[in-house]
């Protein structure tokens, strides 16, 4: 790799690393993971030699970041890990059992509301997670979707939170 | 709880859900990276030098493998039956083309054998049998009496002259069925 290119590489990787790790953490929701799959995407594009004359840096950097978290979310779905507390949740919020005892261990509320975000359907949580750090346009570039099924998604996963939120609610009040 | 509120809380808890716990520096993972791509580069550059011989192998197989399929075509010489008016010519003693040709020729025997077994046919064309159609015309021209197949014969040849029809000639009418009356006798 020449001098000139190391420079160029340097300075999109300084402009760009913080954003790209927000959107790994978003889609993995681990620091070790989210870090893996920011460089394994920073790598790509590396090796590729795909830095030179971007149009839209930012946008080109959520996708690779975007396809790379993906990856990561697939290998650890066909190891089997980490869905236990997405199942235990929505398994809270759908059952109609009145004590869940879930609830209780959710202290604060935001951590509740975290669970919940975490037991959405992905299609669902990842435009939702990623509405934080982008706007439709950039989230529908990076997912590669239409803007409107990005606006429709991100509708369709606030209404489920909010029903199920008003459940959760209910139930905890009723609890006393 | 209001939709407002729920939607402020979801707003809320995103902000805190999207936030990761602690953000590496970009100037220690721009380190990793290169470390990363100059190892995989030295990875890939270990293959380099077995990669010639191993497509040279592969070529040499491949034509070995081409050469195996593909046999010669065998020179019609061979196959050719002898003339009595030809005479032969015998080839030069250091000639070895002719008895490469010789062994090829060993090699097929049961196609030479295929060929000398089919019977020699005395008319060409071959005479095949008559079609249901003609089976019928000879049949017609066995019972019927001759003078009525020449009709028959004549009638077809003449079927594609082109039609004559005389020409029509239309009498005039004749004055003494419908008289007429003669201008100006009443006066």
């Amino acid at each position: 790799m020449r001098a000139h290119d190391e420079t160029e590489f340097a300075g999109l990787v300084e402009r760009q690393w913080r954003f790209a790790y927000r959107v790994a953490w978003a889609v993995l929701r681990n620091a070790a993971d989210a870090e893996d799959a920011a460089q394994e995407a920073f790598l790509k594009i590396l090796l590729a030699e795909a830095w030179r004359g971007l149009r839209d840096e930012r946008a080109f950097v959520a996708r690779a970041v975007w396809r790379a978290a993906v990856d990561t979310l697939r290998s650890k779905a066909a190891r089997g890990s980490g869905a236990g507390a997405e199942e235990d949740w929505a398994a809270m919020v759908d059952d109609a059992r009145p004590d869940p005892e879930a609830i209780a261990v959710a202290a604060n509320w935001e951590t509740a509301v975290h669970r919940l975000i975490d037991s959405l359907p992905e299609e669902l949580r990842q435009p939702l997670a990623l509405s934080a750090e982008m706007n439709s346009r950039e989230i529908a570039a990076a997912l590669g979707i239409a803007e409107g099924t990005v606006r429709t998604r991100l509708m369709r996963a606030r209404q489920i939170l909010r029903e199920k939120m008003a459940t959760v609610e209910e139930r905890h009040y009723a609890r006393g | 709880m209001r939709v407002d509120e729920i939607d402020e809380e979801i707003d809320a808890a995103l902000r805190s859900y999207a936030k990761p716990p602690e953000t590496p520096e970009p100037r220690v993972m721009l380190a990793r990276l290169l470390e990363r791509a100059r190892a995989e580069e030295t990875q890939r550059r270990r293959w380099w030098p077995w990669l010639i011989p191993a497509a040279g192998c592969a070529a040499a197989l491949l034509a070995a493998a081409l050469g195996v399929v593909r046999t010669p075509p065998i020179p019609s010489i061979a196959f050719a039956p002898k003339a009595p008016g030809v005479v032969s010519i015998p080839a030069a003693p250091d000639r070895k083309p002719v008895t490469r040709i010789v062994a090829r020729v060993t090699h097929k025997p049961q196609v030479h054998l295929a060929a000398e077994s089919l019977p020699k046919l005395e008319m060409f064309p071959a005479p095949m049998p008559l079609a249901s159609e003609e089976q019928k015309l000879v049949a017609f021209t066995r019972q019927t009496p001759p003078a009525v197949v020449r009709q028959v014969v004549e009638a077809k040849q003449h079927s594609d002259d082109p039609l004559e029809i005389a020409e029509l000639k239309i009498q005039p009418l004749d004055e003494g069925d419908n008289p007429v009356p003669p201008k100006g006798k009443n006066k």
